[in-house]
């Protein structure tokens, strides 16, 4: 067996949304476990939902992100409207999937572009990338502002979002404003295609594993808002059964709760699972451009989120476009409806994965219990088994190589840890093997408990 | 003879297609953390500047949008809270056109793109304008909040006025013609 020994520690992960820290243990060559230690302390969002009016709950939940807050405002409202028995429907819905695409385009092509990109061409940062790749970098820039401004226009602003509200908005676009959206729009899709045949050229490692891929599937429709839970494995359930189905886990070493399918174990939400489970519903040209890459109708590889988040930044161009074209004004902005006591629940698909909530309501609307279970959570433990896997094949590289995949291999989620909670940092630990000397190594240090 | 329009204060993102002054102040902060508004105070308090040549806009401090708000800017001003365990009040000033800015003063995100990246980048890709002046002003309590430290309090009138200054030189410098 391989002895080597060492201990490495980067203090901040760079290029993901939020912060925290990865441990792994390798000792005497062998690595023994990962773990993805989450110790920002926990935000108690679910706590202080409880005794406010349920109407707050979009307001409240959005500021669990600034990156993703439209996820947490659609499932709140979906889960409110199955209290209080009303179903926006047609224009209003569409209006929900037009802001959900900025949503995807701005997280996505964040991502991408500035986060995941440099990766794979060896560079820190997008800065450095942008010195050999402006025109790139631009194009990212660009198509990045499209998104944030599709979620300003229907939203009110592209943070936090305030035009959101139970029922529908508070004030609904004017079909001449969304037509104006439609140039823009065609532009973006060319830039998509480019993006698409972009990432589809870059190198990716050899790492496939077999995973339960778990995401909303639509009978019509590539999902956002709306479906059942499916995966690979047979599962197909109501969102409502939810909590039958996936339970979560304290751990000691994150402060962020884990989840699991119950009687499965890790399962994996986000693109790939999206487009595993959905590639029939993508648009014809997603479906044209994934075959001619080679990629496929599925992609067990992670390192190839990259060009799945490519594919799908394409079909939210290409839905927006759909929806601006078609767009007509809903009667009334949002739908009426009376308080009452329930339990709702609310399942889209945030960038990363599915979002699930769950409220329960008295007769005057004032929230008693309240249950959010955030993409990045449900993503932790297979995170913890790609980093396990990947380090016991890749103990042939250096130190730094090591490192630097890892690294890569927890980009590949694109984790929001703001969500999970908030916080990480990589950190990997090969004990010392008695018999062999430690490699030097300068961030070398214990790790925090 | 027309009246020149105010200068615009813009919170609103979906206006900034509408920005064109070639001097613009944007002033940076998360107005509910107390000291780290001062940026935002200080434009608020600039806005009554009447003239055609500056713009005065508040911002949340994106970096991907900063790089779009000072397209075809010729001065652009950057006022910011920082903190370098200097007097609080302290006025730090960086010609950012030739140097980049200390990162241990414009602390980086690992996830968002602030000012320092922005300008970084926009070095990179040629969009950098001609001039561009940060002003870090010293804090000292990022805490949530709505109310500034006294010290920062008692010195944002100076901040104020030696922005105003600052801004009527580059204004007058403009008007001059090259000969």
């Amino acid at each position: 067996m391989d002895k080597r020994t060492e201990v490495i520690q980067v203090d901040v992960l760079a290029r993901v949304e939020g912060e925290g820290a990865l441990y792994l243990d390798i000792d005497g060559g062998e690595v023994k476990e990962a773990h993805l230690r989450i110790f920002e302390p926990p935000r108690f969002f679910e706590a202080f939902l409880r005794g406010r009016d349920f109407r707050e709950i979009p307001d409240i939940t959005a500021r669990i992100c600034g990156i993703c807050p439209i996820a947490y405002q659609m499932g709140a409202c979906h889960a409110a409207e199955q209290i209080v028995g009303i179903h926006p429907d047609g224009p209003l819905r569409e209006l929900r999937r037009l802001i959900y695409c900025g949503e995807w385009i701005e997280s996505h092509v964040l991502h991408i572009y500035m986060l995941h990109a440099p990766d794979f061409l060896g560079y820190q940062s997008a800065i450095e990338m942008a010195e050999i790749y402006p025109a790139i970098v631009e194009r990212g820039l660009q198509m990045k502002k499209l998104g944030n401004d599709l979620m300003t226009f229907v939203g009110g602003r592209e943070i936090h979002p305030i035009n959101v509200k139970v029922g529908g908005f508070y004030k609904a676009p004017t079909v001449k404003a969304m037509r104006a959206w439609r140039d823009r729009l065609l532009w973006a899709r060319d830039a998509a295609i480019e993006t698409i045949r972009w990432t589809a050229s870059l190198d990716f490692p050899d790492f496939t594993r077999d995973y339960e891929f778990v995401s909303l599937r639509h009978p019509n429709e590539y999902p956002l808002n709306e479906g059942r839970l499916v995966s690979n494995r047979g599962l197909d359930i109501d969102i409502t059964e939810y909590n039958d189905h996936f339970q979560e886990e304290h751990v000691a070493h994150s402060n962020a709760l884990q989840s699991i399918h119950k009687g499965h174990g890790p399962y994996f939400v986000g693109p790939l699972a999206r487009y595993h489970n959905n590639f029939d519903l993508l648009t014809p040209t997603c479906q044209q451009l994934a075959r001619e890459i080679g990629l496929g109708e599925s992609c067990n590889n992670p390192f190839q989120s990259i060009v799945v988040r490519s594919i799908e930044v394409l079909y939210a161009y290409e839905e927006a476009l759909r929806i601006v074209e078609n767009y007509t004004e809903p009667d009334v902005s949002a739908l009426d409806f009376t308080p009452r006591a329930g339990t709702g629940h609310g399942c889209t698909e945030a960038p990363r994965g599915i979002c699930y909530h769950r409220y329960t309501t008295d007769d005057n609307g004032i929230v008693l219990d309240a249950q959010i279970v955030p993409p990045t959570s449900q993503n932790q433990k297979s995170i913890e088994d790609d980093l396990l896997h990947l380090a016991r094949r890749s103990m042939h590289l250096s130190t730094e190589d090591l490192t630097w995949r890892c690294e890569q291999a927890i980009r590949n989620y694109d984790p929001c840890i703001s969500c999970a909670t908030h916080f990480l940092t990589l950190h990997i630990e090969n004990k010392q093997d008695a018999n062999t000397p430690t490699l030097a190594n300068p961030l070398a240090s214990e790790p925090t408990e | 003879m027309t009246t020149p329009p105010p200068s615009r204060l813009l919170t609103d993102v979906s206006q900034e297609c509408s920005i064109s002054p070639p001097i613009r102040l944007f002033g940076i902060g998360n107005p509910f953390r107390s000291d780290d508004r001062v940026g935002r105070l200080i434009a608020q308090q600039l806005s009554d500047l009447n003239s055609p040549s500056i713009g005065i806009y508040e911002s949340d401090g994106d970096g991907a949008k900063l790089i779009d708000q000072w397209q075809e800017a010729r001065v652009v001003f950057l006022v910011d809270a920082v903190s370098s365990r200097q007097p609080v009040g302290a006025l730090h000033r960086y010609e950012a056109h030739d140097l980049p800015l200390p990162n241990a003063i414009f602390g980086r995100s690992t996830h968002h793109w602030g000012m320092a990246d922005a300008i970084e980048l926009a070095r990179r890709l040629h969009k950098l304008p001609p001039r561009v002046l940060v002003y870090g002003i010293e804090a000292s309590n990022f805490s949530y909040g709505l109310t500034l430290s006294p010290a920062l309090q008692a010195a944002l009138p100076r901040l104020v006025s030696d922005l105003r200054a600052a801004l009527t030189i580059h204004a007058l410098a403009l008007s001059v013609p090259f000969t």
